[in-house]
């Protein structure tokens, strides 16, 4: 079975990217919260739970707001066949160590509620899905850096064992506001792409592109 | 009163992370759930946190959460009443 990767986006401390190509050049980037927040704006997001979600979250939601802007895998497929698969190093360690903050010391122990429902890696994820009634398989992996192979055979595997018809592949990986990054992937079978008729030419979803696509710019 | 209810905008704009809003955005007899501010149940939950961390009150049953928690005036003549008790 033949993948193809219908659209893809980058943010990262240095990029914001679909495609390969820059958009949103107009925004001065500063620290990560100015940046998502212009993000959101940017993109025109009406959707107030943004604001309360963790840094992971923010990112991995606004790189699938910016892939699925002008892809509404909807209208081509049921909420049921969009799976999504995340995979990232750090998880939610931010926010593990920021919820540990609020009950670290006994004199000053507040715990927070709403960073605690942020303590888990899969969570954006829930984020996505909620986000765009996608109700396919979800995984989350951590690994230490993207593992091409690993992804490429994973992938066709759902695919194949009809799992998915639809997925968003991504690597979120939020270390600091300083260092993160967040690639989302769409893929789609070659044969759905070609019953929309659709002229673009997709590349190959294959360790070789992978490669190209994560490693590039690091 | 009122320099308690604006005091208790400003806390909630901050600890909810309603960075669309501003406290003059907030009606303070506005129901907070649902409604109003639209918040959820981890908010409220936030606001139990709040109430403790910044004015040292716990609310004793649900029943009177559900009071207290009404509207920022509710909160707002709640720690009133029981801040100096």
């Amino acid at each position: 079975m033949k993948l193809k990767i219908s659209t893809y986006s980058h943010i990262s401390p240095s990029h914001i990217q679909v495609d390969g190509k820059d958009v949103l050049a107009t925004i001065p980037r500063s620290s990560f919260d100015e940046d998502t927040l212009a993000i959101y704006k940017s993109l025109g997001i009406d959707y107030p739970k943004f604001y309360k979600m963790d840094a992971p979250s923010k990112l991995g939601f606004l790189a699938s707001e910016l892939v699925l802007k002008s892809l509404d895998l909807k209208q081509y497929y049921k909420s049921e066949d969009i799976g999504v698969v995340l995979y990232g190093a750090s998880g939610s360690l931010d926010t593990d160590q920021k919820f540990q903050a609020t009950i670290g010391q006994p004199t000053d122990f507040f715990p927070s509620p709403a960073i605690f429902v942020y303590t888990l890696p899969n969570i954006v994820l829930g984020e996505i899905c909620i986000r765009n009634k996608f109700k396919g398989e979800n995984y989350s992996f951590a690994m230490e850096a993207p593992d091409s192979v690993e992804i490429c055979s994973f992938i066709q595997n759902i695919f194949e064992q009809e799992q998915v018809m639809a997925c968003l592949c991504t690597w979120t990986e939020f270390q600091n506001r300083d260092q993160y990054r967040s690639i989302m992937l769409v893929i789609e079978k070659e044969e759905c792409l070609q019953k929309r008729d659709m002229n673009e030419k997709f590349s190959n979803f294959e360790e070789e592109t992978l490669k190209q696509i994560f490693y590039k710019d690091l | 009163m009122q320099e308690l209810i604006n005091k208790l905008k400003k806390e909630i704009i901050e600890q909810l992370n309603l960075q669309d809003l501003s406290p003059s955005d907030i009606d303070e007899n506005a129901p907070l759930f649902v409604e109003g501010l639209g918040l959820d149940s981890i908010d409220s939950l936030e606001l139990i946190v709040l109430l403790q961390r910044n004015y040292g009150l716990k609310i004793a049953k649900a029943e009177e959460g559900r009071e207290v928690f009404h509207s920022i005036k509710s909160m707002a003549e709640f720690i009133h009443k029981n801040q100096n008790k």
